[in-house]
């Protein structure tokens, strides 16, 4: 009986094929569903936006996600902000800064009773030549701070207070995390071949190749010795030890968990608490799909 | 006596009924002033853009005067939509600025020095706004539809509708060749 009743409840409900997934619920006026932000930062920020808010009334959700999965950074903004209805009713003056990480696309979606101060021109400044240059150097605290004080800018309302602090954007360096993945990969290629070659001295010689390319590269030609001795231990130690560390028996490629950039891989920092505060949550209003849309 | 009671039974379902009747008119007549008052919402965003064409056009006459026949299209356009009545009509004007739009967009491609100057940069920020705001209007227009043609559909309000001939509104459907990006010729 239960079965029945539950499969014609299913039948009379709409049929909802919405790809939207809600993150949640808000706790705040900065929301970091993606934990990228550094905890001190998303207290000054909400501290800030929660003194805004009472000063000026409007509402300024920031909100950070994973990914917007099959939706549009558009249609994902409308529908947050719709579901959260930031601003309050009948003024819809409320505006959200969400940023999808991992699909690097932003958007910044203007109540409609604030489409007359922050207008799509100043939004998609923001969006556009502003914020991208903190993304890709992975300052999202600096990110964010420029979005925020762009946004409370762009409405000009008098406001007084808030400790956000703009830092110009990080130079964009090559660090050794954007090669760090090359050097694995050509370590393994080298390794691999070195000890197919069953000879102890060709690692002398790559490394003694890599030593002459830095020598005339960087003048440091102490790396020489070092680079031919490592070179051939390292063929001496793969020729030996390889096929016992990277393949089967049977010939297929071992799959080496305990291998240590594996770990590098995974876990991100979890949510924290917030402190408590004088969020009461968002006020109901609409938003239209006035705004801008950028990526980085 | 057996008389009095009847009557009360008669009285009370007819009360029921009527009561029925009414809150189901009225639900039905809710349902659709939502979609008429949605669709005043994707009006309104279709003449915002409307409004945008001639900054846009008088901008980019500057540097592509040459090509003349969009600029045609996107007057013809404006010209169709202001002198259209029905919302068909307003809707057909709609999908052929559309189209003149993005014909022109494709023109702009050909001029750099146009599309670095600051004036054309806030002007596409300002179309692309209101291009999304259309779109999220239309959806929300269509929401708002859905609602009220499975309420008209439903047993057993479908009998009022039937009645009092409410007819299902028709859903926006994306203009033909709206999935398709203009191709760009280069030749011409």
């Amino acid at each position: 009986m239960k079965k029945i009743l539950l499969t014609l409840a299913l039948l009379v409900l709409p049929i909802a094929a919405q790809a939207y997934v809600s993150p949640g619920s808000p706790a705040g006026f900065v929301n970091d569903f993606a934990g990228v932000l550094s905890q001190q930062q998303e207290q000054v920020l909400e501290s800030t936006l929660s003194q805004y808010q009472a000063q000026t009334g409007n509402e300024i959700a920031v909100v950070l996600v994973n990914s917007v999965g099959d939706e549009t950074i558009e249609t994902y903004a409308v529908r947050l902000f719709e579901e959260w209805g930031i601003g309050k009713k009948g003024e819809d003056n409320g505006a959200l800064f969400v940023a999808a990480m991992s699909d690097r696309v932003m958007k910044i979606e203007t109540g409609y009773g604030l489409e007359g101060e922050l207008t799509d021109i100043e939004a998609s400044r923001i969006v556009d030549t502003v914020v991208p240059d903190y993304f890709r150097a992975e300052d999202y605290d600096g990110g964010i701070a420029a979005a925020v004080s762009g946004i409370i800018q762009a409405i000009g309302q008098d406001f007084d207070g808030g400790g956000i602090v703009v830092t110009p954007p990080p130079k964009q360096s090559a660090g050794i995390g954007e090669y760090f993945w090359l050097i694995i990969f050509v370590f393994i290629w080298v390794a691999s071949v070195l000890a197919r070659s069953r000879s102890w001295w060709a690692g002398g010689v790559v490394g003694a190749v890599g030593g002459v390319i830095i020598g005339f590269a960087a003048g440091a030609w102490w790396w020489l010795p070092i680079l031919v001795v490592a070179g051939m231990l390292l063929d001496y130690l793969v020729s030996t030890k390889y096929r016992s560390m990277f393949i089967h028996k049977d010939g297929t490629a071992k799959h080496h968990s305990m291998l240590p950039w594996i770990f590098l891989m995974g876990g991100r920092p979890g949510r924290w608490d917030k402190g408590g505060g004088g969020f009461g949550g968002f006020g109901g209003g609409m938003s239209g799909g006035g705004g801008a849309a950028g990526r980085w | 006596m057996k008389n009095i009671k009847t009557s009360w039974i008669i009285i009370g379902v007819v009360l029921l009924a009527v009561l029925w009747l009414w809150s189901g008119y009225n639900g039905l007549v809710i349902r659709d002033e939502a979609v008429t008052a949605q669709w005043a919402n994707v009006e309104s965003t279709y003449q915002r853009r409307l409004d945008l064409i001639p900054n846009i056009v008088n901008t980019v006459k500057g540097s592509a005067a040459q090509d003349e026949k969009v600029f045609g299209d996107l007057a013809n356009a404006r010209a169709n939509y202001a002198g259209a009545q029905s919302t068909d009509e307003k809707a057909a004007a709609a999908s052929q600025a559309e189209s003149a739009i993005s014909r022109l967009l494709v023109i702009v491609e050909n001029y750099p020095t146009l599309k670095s100057q600051e004036s054309f940069q806030a002007l596409i920020a300002e179309l692309e706004g209101t291009e999304n705001r259309i779109s999220v209007e239309r959806m929300r227009y269509n929401e708002k539809v859905r609602d009220y043609n499975v309420m008209i559909r439903k047993v057993p309000r479908n009998i009022i509708a039937h009645v009092f001939g409410f007819a299902p509104h028709e859903l926006f459907e994306a203009s033909a060749g709206a999935d398709q990006a203009p191709e760009v010729d280069f030749a011409s």
